[in-house]
Formats: C-alpha cells, sequence, structure tokens
C-alpha cells in the first residue's frame, strides 16, 4: 500500500520513468526503503490496470516510457493526503505475545529476567537510534554519510523515520517498565495469574 | 590499564571510580540497603545514565559521587582523588573545581543574581571577578538564559532556575557532572537542549553520570545502567553508528521492536496486492 500511494504521490509532482521513480523514492524517504525495479514495474503495471496512470505515448531519446496520473490518479492522490492512516488494533508483535504467554508459562523470578533482559536490549536500541539521530543532525557538512543523504529533503525524511523509531523504542522501554512495576505489586496480579494457571490444569 | 601492547590507544582516564560501595541507612529492621556493593567507573569522555524505579538508589548512588554521602564501605575516586576517606576541606575544594553538580531541585542562592550564581563556583575557585562574570554570562548564553542573566531566582521560573543551576554546573573546567534528574522541571524540547549541553561536554572530555527515569534521556548516554533495591542488575551500551543502523532498516530486518512498521512493507507489496 505504502509502496503504491508513494508511487502515485511523486507522479502528482510530474511524470517520471520507472528508474527515476525508484530513485526519488528512496531518496525522498531518507533511503530507508529499497525498492528493487522490478518492484516499480510491477505496481507501475497495476496502477495502469486501475486507470490511475498512463504510459506516455512516446519513448524519450534514451527508449524511456514516462508515466503520468490520470484523473483518477490524481483524485485518489487527494483522498490520500486528505485521510488519515488508520493503525490496526491487531498485535502481531513477538515481544507482546511473548511476555502475555511468559505470564503464566514462567515462573515469577524468570519473568523479572525475561524483562530485564529485554529493557536492556530495548534501550539499546534507543540509544543505537538516538546516536544515528546525532549523527545525522550533526552529519551536515561530513561526507562520511555519502550519496543520498548529502541531499537535505533526504536527511529530513531519515530523521522523520529515525524520530519514529525513537518514539516507539521509548513506548517500549516505558511498556516493560509498566509490566514490571505491576508485577512487583502482589494484589491485583496474584488474582488474575491464579485463574488463568487453572484451566491448564484441568485440561 | 595494561601498557604490554605499544599499539593500543592511550587508556582513557577515569574520572569516577566506586569499588564495592555501599551505604544503608537506617537500623536493624528498619535498615535499607540504598546502594549495595556497585562497582563503576566513568571515563574522560564517556555520559553514563543510571536508571531503576523510585528508591532504587539512583540518588543516593550520585549523592555518594559527589561526595555528598559517606559510603559504609567501598572506595570512591574522583579524578584520581580518594573521596570517602578525604577531610571536608579536600573534599570541598575537589567539587569547586572538578565536580558540576545539578540537583533535582535548583538549589540557587536566592541573593545572587543568576549571573553571579553562575560566577560563584569560578570565584571560590580564585577566578578573578570579572573574568568570572563575563565566563558566567557565555554560560547563560549557551543554555539561552542571555536575557535573564540580572533576575534574582524568585524572579525566574522553575525552568529557567533550573537552566541557571545546569550553567553552575557547567561552567568551568569540570571534569565530572553529576546530574539527579536535570530536566524534571523542563518542558521536553529545553530539557533535551540541557542532555545536549551535557552530550557536548563529554564530547569535549568531560565525564558525566546523569541519574534519571526516562528513557529518552538515557538515550544520549554511551552506556546506562540499570538499578534495582540498590544494586545494579543489566547495563546497556551503544553499539550501532549511523550507517550499520541504516543497513539493518534497509533490509527489514535485524530490529525487532514494534517500531518499523512499514519498513518490510516492500517486500510483501510485490508479492500479492488485492485487485
Amino acid at each position: 500500500m505504502s509502496v503504491r500511494m508513494g508511487l502515485l504521490a511523486l507522479l502528482s509532482e510530474q511524470p517520471m520513468y520507472g528508474a527515476q521513480l525508484k530513485h526519488q523514492f528512496e531518496t525522498r524517504t531518507g533511503g530507508t526503503v529499497e525498492l528493487n525495479i522490478g518492484q516499480v514495474y510491477t505496481t507501475l503495471a497495476r496502477l495502469e490496470r486501475d486507470g490511475l496512470v498512463q504510459p506516455g505515448a512516446q519513448p524519450d531519446a534514451q527508449g524511456r516510457i514516462a508515466y503520468a496520473l490520470t484523473e483518477a490518479g490524481h483524485t485518489e492522490v487527494q483522498t490520500w493526503w486528505s485521510t488519515p492512516v488508520q493503525r490496526s488494533c491487531i498485535s502481531r508483535d513477538e515481544l507482546e505475545i511473548k511476555l502475555a504467554l511468559a505470564l503464566a508459562n514462567q515462573p515469577r523470578e524468570a519473568m523479572g529476567h525475561l524483562l530485564d533482559a529485554q529493557r536492556g536490549a530495548c534501550m539499546t536500541h534507543l540509544q543505537n537510534l538516538h546516536a544515528a539521530s546525532r549523527q545525522c543532525r550533526a552529519g551536515a557538512s561530513e561526507t562520511s554519510l555519502g550519496g543520498d543523504l548529502a541531499d537535505p529533503v533526504s536527511r529530513r525524511a531519515l530523521l522523520l523515520t529515525l524520530d519514529h523509531m525513537i518514539f516507539s523504542a521509548e513506548a517500549e522501554v516505558k511498556w516493560i517498565d509498566h509490566v514490571q512495576t505491576q508485577l512487583r505489586t502482589p494484589p491485583a496480579l496474584t488474582a488474575e495469574t491464579t485463574p488463568a494457571a487453572q484451566p491448564e490444569v484441568t485440561r | 590499564m595494561s601498557q604490554s601492547n605499544p599499539c593500543t590507544p592511550p587508556a582513557r582516564q577515569p574520572e569516577l571510580v566506586m569499588t564495592h560501595v555501599s551505604k544503608a541507612f537506617g537500623h536493624d529492621a528498619t535498615m535499607v540497603r540504598a546502594v549495595d556493593e556497585v562497582s563503576l567507573a566513568v571515563f574522560s569522555g564517556e555520559m553514563v545514565a543510571v536508571m531503576g524505579a523510585s528508591g532504587s538508589g539512583k540518588s543516593t548512588l550520585l549523592n555518594l559521587a559527589g561526595g555528598l554521602e559517606r559510603p559504609d564501605r567501598g572506595t570512591i575516586s574522583v579524578h584520581g582523588q580518594r573521596i570517602d576517606t578525604a577531610k571536608p576541606a579536600q573534599l570541598a575544594a575537589l567539587r569547586r573545581t572538578q565536580v558540576g553538580y545539578v540537583f533535582q531541585y535548583y538549589n540557587l542562592i536566592p541573593s545572587l543574581s543568576a549571573q553571579e550564581n553562575v560566577a560563584l563556583p569560578l570565584e571560590l575557585a580564585g577566578t578573578r571577578g570579572r573574568t568570572a562574570r563575563l565566563h558566567a554570562a557565555e554560560m547563560l548564553r549557551l543554555v539561552g538564559m542571555d536575557q535573564h542573566c540580572a533576575r534574582f531566582p524568585d524572579e525566574l521560573s522553575g525552568g529557567q532556575q533550573q537552566r541557571v543551576a545546569i550553567a553552575r554546573a557547567l561552567v568551568g573546567p569540570r571534569t565530572l557532572l553529576l546530574a539527579d534528574e536535570p530536566t524534571a522541571a523542563l518542558d521536553s524540547h529545553i530539557g533535551q537542549e540541557i542532555l545536549e549541553l551535557i552530550r557536548q561536554r563529554c564530547d569535549q572530555g568531560a565525564a558525566a553520570l546523569v541519574v534519571t527515569h526516562e528513557p529518552r534521556n538515557a538515550a544520549w548516554a554511551d552506556r546506562v545502567i540499570f538499578l534495582r533495591d540498590g544494586a545494579v542488575t543489566d547495563s546497556s551500551t551503544a553499539s550501532a553508528d549511523l550507517e550499520s543502523l541504516l543497513a539493518s532498516i534497509r533490509s527489514g530486518g535485524g530490529d525487532s521492536s514494534s517500531g518499523t512498521s512499514g519498513t518490510s512493507e516492500p517486500t510483501a507489496a510485490g508479492a500479492g496486492e488485492p485487485a
């Protein structure tokens, strides 16, 4: 979905051919997304099928065909900008599943170690993201960032993604703290864990 | 520490060394082991964060490192000097010259202006008044308080007072910065600027020990140690640079946190998009 809409949004700026779209998509997302060219053409084919883009009548001097948005394509992009992205409530996160199962499956002490180790891992992740973000901010003049990130638009996009990851990682550390605090306050939790353990016994 | 290999870079200077440090409060049945057998070294150029729930011993650890508390057992050295056995006068001199301390509460002197508060440690260390005030003004500018040099603490908001306190802790050639929840009274934007100042000092060669319960604040540190019931349970060291992180973002793998949804989508998009 994000690739499809991303390509449409780029084409709303100007008609482009495949390689151009790939390059623009990668640069403008700060190098966080890598597309392969086959994927670009497959998506363009679908968009054409759906009447959202149309290929130019004439190839350019190098034989490349630029794609442009149709009227319906422009409408689609406008709708995308004006509609909030809906977050799913369906959790497929391994950590959530692991902790949920550990509640009844692991002895309390082991659960404590598990949470400590997980907090450490999440914190390392957060430190790494933070260091990367500082490096990215400071690296305006540094060549070490190379290629795409020399471009300010690209760098800003990368920072946006890093900040998103930082906020998520921060929330995860806080969530682990919260789980641990709840585990350490006996009344509420013993009341809940005891019945949870019972069905297993009867089975 | 070993000098055997001539190729190894010179060992970094440990600014703070705590060895098997314990501190308890109360007696017998009511005794609380606030800090229990903690060993820790903070090196020049390093920023270390201490995390833990309230009551885990974070603040006591910091007070021990700053010489505000004496340990029951163990040794503590700052800038190569033992502080657990130092005489009060030696301790005061060391705290004035080497250690910058930011408290949870600002502890500014009410009868002195912001600039005078910041200049005070320099003057106590022997800097001439005019020079000290110039340095103080520059430091206040760095924390965004240059408009308020002449104000007195009771004319400043809590956040402004904390920025003055931070300027006071950072002024002069301090080699060890100790901060206890330094951003608690600040809104998050200013809080991050203050941490950036501490980070910069470390990048310039200072050592810092920062107590915080906020993951976002601890993320500025090279190393994070976790305390529970006065003991270190775990530690976390930053390990990746921007390039390797970018590589793992692009490949859509190597990241188990939930915060990366979207980055792994390209592989899925090519496969089966509903018609």
